[in-house]
């Protein structure tokens, strides 16, 4: 069976480009500090404590460091995001950008959950990563669902 | 780029009768409502450590009657005698300005101790401290604690200071219970307790180390617990028997055995009473006097080489 693919606004492509490099940028800075702590430049008192975060037993998923896992993602969705993927044709490439971010999504949850209801401290450049996969799923779930034909129409501003 | 045909401002019916917006609304839903929840459960509940303050067990009545009235027969008995667990004396200190505290305007001899609930020594130790301040004082509000699981010694059954209070016409008593006894996985140590305040610190920065304790061996012991500066004329760090002389006894099976001078715990918990009370009575002009002239202080008194 054939799916057809549409075309998505460049505002989209532009946003969800950007996005991922920025959590490209966060994601290769938390990866660096995490084997090199000393590098860290965060506050270490009260709520923000970065280094109480990134050096918590919940800074491993399954015996890999969170931080690799976060650079991984970034390091697919830059590609998935960037326009020459959007163009592409192939339906099951754009699910599976939509599928990672969701995914990703569940991911920061349980972090959100990690920082605030077992270690107790918040890490600002985890929360920037944060902050970025929620826009990406923001922006994702206005045109994946037309884009992909979930949906008949969106209102594109 | 190649312009959409779903890049129109009119909106056409939805698939389903699902509007195009519906999966943005629903995740920025989901993802608000977990993260607002997860703040609001947690700026209500507290931490482990804070529903650990919550569930404090006061002191049974009867335990306490045995923790503090213990039979003057027992401590002239014991003396400083302590054949099967070996009594480390406070230190004396000299030269340094006198640690007092007002008490309702009434200055009095201040006698600080920092500890925490985890630390097996402070636990030894509380037993013979309340136990000496019990004879110039009144303790309230005890509180029944072990020490941490998984430290050395684990478990030992004693007292936590956390909630009490100590009021005594002789003598000051503040009390500092650093750290629970409930671990914390985040920082590898114990949820915190109780704060030092910038006074507090100083002192321990300042006695409790090698230059003053001197049965610190390395510098490394700096800073240990349990500390107890005894008016800034005696000092104590570390327990001073080994918690190993209550594994494997609860708090009243210790209690009830202090009418008994010939039960070696109670012979180790007494002894170092004894010599606390020696270094306390040094504090307040020997008074009371039916305690710092009882036989049991005048032999820990010469042990200590007070006159």
């Amino acid at each position: 069976m054939s799916r057809t693919v549409e075309s998505v606004s460049r505002w989209a492509v532009v946003t969800t480009f950007v996005l991922s490099i920025i959590g490209l940028g966060f994601s290769i800075y938390l990866t660096i500090t995490h084997f090199q702590p000393h590098a860290l430049v965060c506050a270490d008192t009260g709520t923000i404590n970065c280094a109480k975060v990134t050096t918590s037993a919940q800074s491993y998923f399954l015996g890999i460091p969170v931080a690799i896992l976060g650079l991984f993602n970034f390091v697919v969705m830059v590609a998935l995001n960037s326009p020459w993927a959007w163009r592409a044709k192939k339906y099951w490439l754009h699910v599976a950008r939509f599928a990672l971010t969701v995914v990703g999504m569940g991911f920061v949850l349980w972090l959100i959950y990690a920082e605030i209801m077992i270690i107790g401290n918040i890490c600002l450049y985890c929360t920037g990563v944060h902050i970025v996969t929620f826009a990406l799923l923001i922006v994702l779930t206005r045109v994946t669902p037309t884009q992909l034909g979930w949906v008949d129409s969106a209102p594109l501003e | 780029m190649a312009k959409s045909p779903a890049n129109k401002k009119t909106q056409t019916p939805a698939k389903g009768g699902r509007p195009a917006g519906l999966f943005t609304w629903i995740a920025v839903g989901v993802v608000l409502v977990i993260v607002v929840g997860l703040v609001v459960i947690k700026m209500t509940s507290g931490s482990p450590a804070s529903t650990a303050s919550k569930t404090f067990q006061s002191v049974d009545a009867t335990t306490m009657s045995q923790l503090t009235s213990v039979p003057a027969s027992v401590f002239n008995t014991v003396g400083v005698t302590s054949p099967v667990a070996p009594i480390t004396a406070p230190s004396p200190l000299s030269g340094q300005p006198a640690l007092v505290k007002t008490v309702n305007a009434k200055s009095l001899p201040s006698i600080v101790y920092v500890g925490a609930e985890y630390c097996p020594y402070c636990a030894a130790q509380r037993w013979s401290t309340i136990i000496a301040l019990s004879r110039f004082g009144t303790f309230s509000n005890l509180g029944f604690t072990q020490s941490g699981a998984a430290d050395v010694y684990p478990n030992t059954k004693t007292f936590t200071f956390r909630q009490s209070s100590y009021t005594s016409s002789y003598l000051a008593f503040t009390s500092i219970e650093t750290f629970t006894n409930i671990p914390d996985t985040a920082t590898n140590f114990y949820y915190p307790l109780q704060k030092l305040t910038a006074a507090q610190t100083a002192l321990l920065k300042k006695y409790d180390t090698m230059k003053y304790i001197p049965s610190f061996t390395s510098t490394q012991e700096n800073g240990s617990i349990p500390f107890i500066d005894m008016g800034n004329k005696f000092l104590a760090a570390g327990a001073s028997f080994t918690p190993a002389t209550l594994a494997g006894l609860t708090q009243g099976q210790i209690a009830s055995a202090l009418s008994d001078p010939t039960n070696p715990v109670t012979q180790a918990i007494i002894a170092s009473a004894n010599e606390q009370s020696a270094a306390f009575c040094s504090l307040t002009n020997n008074m009371p006097a039916a305690v710092c002239s009882s036989a049991g202080v005048q032999v820990a008194k010469k042990a200590l080489k007070i006159k």
